[in-house]
């Protein structure tokens, strides 16, 4: 039988089964602690239960829609704009010969990815601040100041553009990968056929790497919800909190600091039920178009 | 008969030595603290660290530390109560006051200390009102680290005040604002220094006007929270004044909490005064007469606190509870050994203990110099002091976590800035104007869940107000959202728990 | 470091003269063709500079004095040149030990990590695999459903005892099923002639494995090799947690303590601080975003081969 046949590859997978058994899904009776009043001493059998309470409290609270739509909002802004920014870089890198030139800008454009958010933060602070080198060029260039730390219209530019800075050039890494694996006879062929650079550019590599794209963005459909909390809580501050203020972040400041570990898990929980979902239609959709998707 | 008297007697002397053995019996306590200097190696007692065996040599207690990082120690605080088997013995705890810690309180995780301390002579001679601040349910679960109480104040520089005309330091509340809009006047430089941290200002400001703190108990013991009082509105209106009149930086809100010094030294200083705590006074003073030259005979650099105003009382912003987080004796210590724990304890509170404990051992991390003052180099050898400070870190690392202080400070004293002995009478002299939080210890769970955000959002608010972009109008809104928001709940709630203290 | 030449020749086509070079991409000499050039080098060129300027910034801020730092502002060449940041960092012989524990930690992390997706990954890039649906579904689900970090440390540190062991930062992190899926989408991309061909020769699937795919996924090996060695360089989470023994420690959990350390505003320090000497804070910062950032980024030029040699078959010649 097949299976016989190809014993190795069942074998092959052994460790990983293992892996994910061990590490993923035993720690799952974690998710019962969201219907708990969950004490880490007493522990998930000796805590009371508390059944939907806590998604109910996460529904009364007011302003879980502004943290929905916060959400929301920097999110598809983060895929619309982040998304295909190392795409766009890794072509161009892809266009230049010079190898020298090539791996020196590589090397630099990757130094983003290494610094910790908090510094870039405090740099963010130094240059857009109000003695700093670009609030200055602007008010002169424009003949009226923005508030790029304050206003609340411009922060969400703000953190895509940190993460465009931060992220781009790191990105790149797995489209040149995918890049390396063209087969050149099609380009030279291209090339005897008359094809231009733009044609090359459009029928041969970038169909050569619509699969990772596709991939890729199945899987980030998965983190619609996720803004993180660091970054934005950095740069938060009194006169930008209605639009700072995200699922991840209320979650941080009234879950884990106050340590309402039950509350945290809970609306955990519901992101991850929504990443889930969002993931797998993503995949139905590639799939109708034709393409891998994920699997 | 004879005989049975030697038996007696040498049983008598057999049951003497084997409890004097006893007494002298080593013990090794798992301790847990939070590391302020993980870049710097850890001498353990088998290597030969000398405080912890000077530790050993006057109590017999092998201490066993595990340090971890503070960035950290608030996530591992909950991973080591949620593996009770692996705990330690004696553990800090930073938050007394957290919903975690109270959980574990109820469910066990300490020990109940109540009765206990009062059999301990330096444990017993800390403050009832502290200890009752960090209580859980009435009954004290750990041993508090005393942090000087009335630390909040105001300094601001002397010399530029009398460029802005005024010669004499301030006595009143009225005359501090007078104080602050003449220094506001000053071309190129802003009164108060404020930051993206304002809790501090607004809440000195506030609270030295006479307004309460978080809560206020009208006459008829109803709660209300503090913007509703008149003295609070007033408070905000007078640095909104002063923001008006370009006395703080209009781009205050957006500078980070690291860089609050940046202000006050860069040359010419651009910010002449800071709401905040009083020793940052007497450091920015050393600060100046190490690198601007200022004379130490004539400190630039005043220090102002309990200042009455208008109505003649003198109220000071609590900084802290009078205690930052507590010791804990976990489960992990059997009941026959709790009284050998709680004695360590007690005797760390003790002039021997609170010397090795925050200071070291004399000779390799602190020296007395001729002039009879504490130091933390050798005399004569102050340009070397970051090496000795290095080799400090290694031995003392960050063992004054476990330093408790309860019944003062018995360390040995250390050299009286002009500045210092200000603020160290200050500190025995004004603890009784420190108000208080009347909902500090009452349970209120809309608090715990939406509490910080509320807050927060009036906070904000506050912020704008202050700078001038919203109007009073706008501020109301913002209180009433707070109340819609879950401010009415978290009012009631705590009401029940006042009302059921009584 | 011999340099290639690219290898050029002209040839008539269609009335027009093209030279043509070997290497990834033939180029054209047309007009539009330069200005694209022109245009794309000047615009990387642009963007790595915005890239640069900051690490400028901060490489050179390492060097100043914490006095220059406070009082001055912000400045990028220092007036006074100061190693007292970098002597700070260096005091102890703890970074150094921290630095050899971190590279322990990288190497054989990733050589776990890559053992464990490419065995992994191989089965699950076969169509015809019984259960590849099931398995898949339960990757998937496992990246978005957690248990949470307490059930996790519980898990790790009590039922597995890797509490205080090196094992707890190198299994649960064995596989990351993100990149586990896009290493899997690359086996998927590899010819099917390629692989059959060595079926016929007699080679089972695990030989066709290491003998054919591997070698041919050499890029894809080197991206997530370098993914993963730089996830385990800038790890201290798991190290904070789980480690007893400060000897232990890997560079980042140290170096990340200072620079919090340095944020909070005076610490913790206790009733009696006699001279409080203040740490240094921004020349501090500085110098460890230099010692942190500069080993793992020297790896990056050793893997550039790998990203060149791929499926390319030929090139074309003369």
């Amino acid at each position: 039988m097949d299976l016989l046949k190809n014993k190795w590859l069942y074998i092959m997978m052994i460790p990983g089964i293992i892996y994910f058994i061990l590490f993923k899904y035993l720690p799952m009776w974690g998710v019962i602690i969201a219907f708990e009043d969950y004490s880490p001493f007493l522990g998930p059998l000796k805590s009371a239960w508390k059944g939907l309470y806590w998604f109910q409290r996460f529904f009364a609270t007011r302003k879980w829609v502004d943290y929905l739509s916060n959400t929301l909002i920097l999110s598809v802004m983060s895929i619309v704009l982040t998304f295909p920014a190392p795409i766009i870089l890794a072509l161009m890198l892809n266009e230049i010969r010079n190898m020298h030139y090539k791996k020196v800008t590589q090397t630099l454009l990757y130094v983003p990815h290494f610094i910790s958010i908090v510094i870039v933060v405090s740099i963010t602070y130094v240059i857009f601040g109000a003695d700093g080198i670009i609030y200055k060029l602007t008010t002169q260039l424009l003949g009226r100041s923005i508030d790029y730390l304050g206003d609340p219209a411009v922060f969400r530019w703000m953190i895509v553009g940190q993460n465009i800075w931060k992220e781009t050039g790191w990105g790149t890494i797995i489209f040149l990968a995918a890049l390396t694996n063209v087969d050149t006879q099609l380009y030279e062929a291209a090339m005897i056929d008359g094809a231009n650079r733009g044609q090359r550019l459009w029928h041969i590599t970038l169909p050569a790497i619509r699969s990772t794209i596709v991939l890729l963005l199945v899987l980030r459909m998965g983190s619609v919800l996720d803004t993180g909390y660091e970054h934005l809580i950095l740069m938060s501050n009194s006169l930008n909190r209605s639009v700072s203020q995200t699922l991840d972040v209320f979650v941080y400041q009234n879950g884990i600091q106050s340590g309402q570990y039950s509350y945290t898990t809970a609306v955990g929980l519901m992101k991850s039920l929504v990443s889930v979902i969002m993931v797998v239609s993503a995949n139905k959709i590639a799939h109708a178009l034709g393409e891998e998707g994920l699997y | 008969m004879k005989k049975l008297l030697a038996l007696l007697l040498s049983v008598a002397l057999l049951l003497s030595v084997m409890s004097f053995a006893a007494a002298e019996e080593d013990m090794t306590l798992d301790v847990l603290l939070p590391d302020f200097y993980s870049d710097a190696d850890w001498v353990t007692l088998e290597d030969g660290n000398p405080v912890l065996q000077k530790i050993y040599e006057a109590t017999g207690v092998k201490l066993n530390i595990r340090w971890v990082p503070n960035s950290g120690y608030g996530e591992t605080t909950s991973l080591t109560l949620a593996d009770p088997g692996n705990m330690p013995e004696v553990m800090v705890i930073q938050g007394p006051r957290d919903a975690l810690t109270i959980s574990s309180a109820r469910a066990g995780a300490f020990w109940d200390l109540t009765d206990l301390i009062p059999q301990y002579p330096n444990l017993a001679a800390g403050q009832q009102s502290t200890y009752d601040n960090t209580a859980i349910d009435g009954r004290i679960y750990g041993i508090y680290r005393a942090r000087a109480y009335a630390r909040a104040g105001i300094y601001y520089r002397n010399d530029y005040a009398k460029e802005a005309g005024i010669e004499s330091t301030p006595t009143t509340v009225e005359e501090f604002k007078d104080l602050c809009r003449a220094l506001a006047k000053l071309d190129n430089m802003y009164c108060i220094n404020m930051c993206k941290y304002v809790a501090g200002t607004i809440g000195i400001m506030t609270v030295m006007n006479g307004a309460p703190y978080q809560y206020g108990v009208d006459a008829e013991g109803k709660l209300y929270p503090a913007f509703e009082s008149e003295a609070f509105q007033e408070a905000l209106d007078f640095l909104r004044e002063l923001y008006e009149l370009g006395g703080i930086d209009p781009n205050f809100m957006t500078i980070e909490s690291g860089n609050w010094d940046d202000a006050e030294r860069s040359t010419p200083p651009k910010a002449l005064m800071r709401l905040d705590c009083l020793d940052n006074g007497y450091r920015y003073e050393e600060w100046l007469e190490a690198n601007a030259g200022v004379d130490a005979a004539n400190p630039v650099v005043t220090l102002l606190t309990a200042l009455p105003d208008k109505n003649g009382n003198i109220q000071i912003w609590p900084q802290n509870t009078g205690a930052s987080g507590e010791i804990v004796i976990t489960k992990k210590v059997s009941e026959e050994k709790l009284p050998a724990v709680l004695k360590f304890l007690d005797w760390c509170n003790s002039a021997e203990g609170q010397t090795l404990l925050n200071c070291g051992v004399e000779g390799e991390t602190y020296w007395i110099h001729s002039n009879g003052f504490r130091y933390t180099f050798p005399e004569g050898e102050k340009e070397n002091s970051d090496q000795y400070a290095a080799k400090t870190n290694t031995i003392q690392h960050s063992l004054n976590q476990l330093g408790m202080n309860v019944n003062g400070d018995l360390t040995p004293a250390t050299e009286q800035t002009i500045l210092r002995a200000w603020y160290n009478d200050n500190l025995a002299n004004n603890a009784k104007y420190v108000i208080a939080n009347p909902c500090l210890t009452l349970d209120s769970e809309t608090n715990n869940l939406s509490g910080t955000t509320l807050n927060q959002d009036v906070e904000d608010a506050q912020v704008q107000y202050i700078a001038g972009k919203i109007d009073l109008a706008g501020l109301k809104e913002a209180y009433a959202n707070w109340y819609a928001g879950g401010g009415t709940e978290i009012l009631a709630e705590f009401q029940a728990a006042y009302d059921a203290q009584k | 470091m011999a340099k290639k030449k690219i290898d050029e020749s002209t040839v008539q086509l269609n009335g027009k003269t093209i030279t043509v070079s070997s290497g990834p991409v033939g180029v054209y000499r047309t007009a539009g063709s330069v200005v694209f050039d022109v245009f794309n080098y000047l615009i990387i060129g642009l963007v790595a500079l915005t890239t640069v300027l900051p690490i400028i910034y901060i490489v050179f801020n390492s060097f100043a004095t914490e006095l220059e730092l406070q009082t001055r502002p912000m400045f990028i060449i220092p007036n006074t040149w100061s190693l007292s940041a970098y002597q700070y960092i260096f005091a102890s012989n703890k970074l150094l030990r921290s630095f050899g524990n971190s590279v322990f930690i990288t190497v054989f992390g990733t050589l776990i990590n890559l053992f464990f997706t490419v065995t992994f990954a191989y089965p699950l890039s076969k169509k015809f695999l019984r259960g590849r649906k099931f398995w898949l579904n339960m990757v998937i689900i496992s990246m978005f459903f957690s248990g949470g970090m307490i059930p996790g440390y519980i898990v790790v540190s009590s039922w597995l005892g890797m509490r205080g062991t090196y094992w707890a930062l190198l299994l649960p992190g064995a596989i990351s099923a993100y990149n586990m899926m896009i290493v899997k989408n690359f086996f998927q991309g590899i010819p099917q002639e390629l692989e059959e061909s060595a079926n016929l020769d007699g080679c089972n699937d695990l030989s066709t494995l290491i003998r054919i795919v591997l070698p041919l996924s050499l890029p894809v090996l080197a991206t997530f090799g370098l993914f993963y060695a730089v996830g385990h360089w800038n790890a201290y989470f798991g190290a904070m947690i789980y480690l007893t023994d400060d000897k232990m420690y890997p560079l980042q959990l140290i170096l990340r303590n200072i620079i919090v350390t340095a944020e909070s505003a005076a610490g913790d320090m206790s009733l009696m601080d006699p001279n409080f000497v203040e740490p240094p804070k921004q020349s501090i910062k500085m110098a460890v975003i230099v010692v942190a950032t500069v080993p793992i980024m020297c790896i990056y030029p050793f893997l550039q081969k790998y990203f060149v040699k791929g499926v390319m078959v030929g090139a074309l010649k003369g």
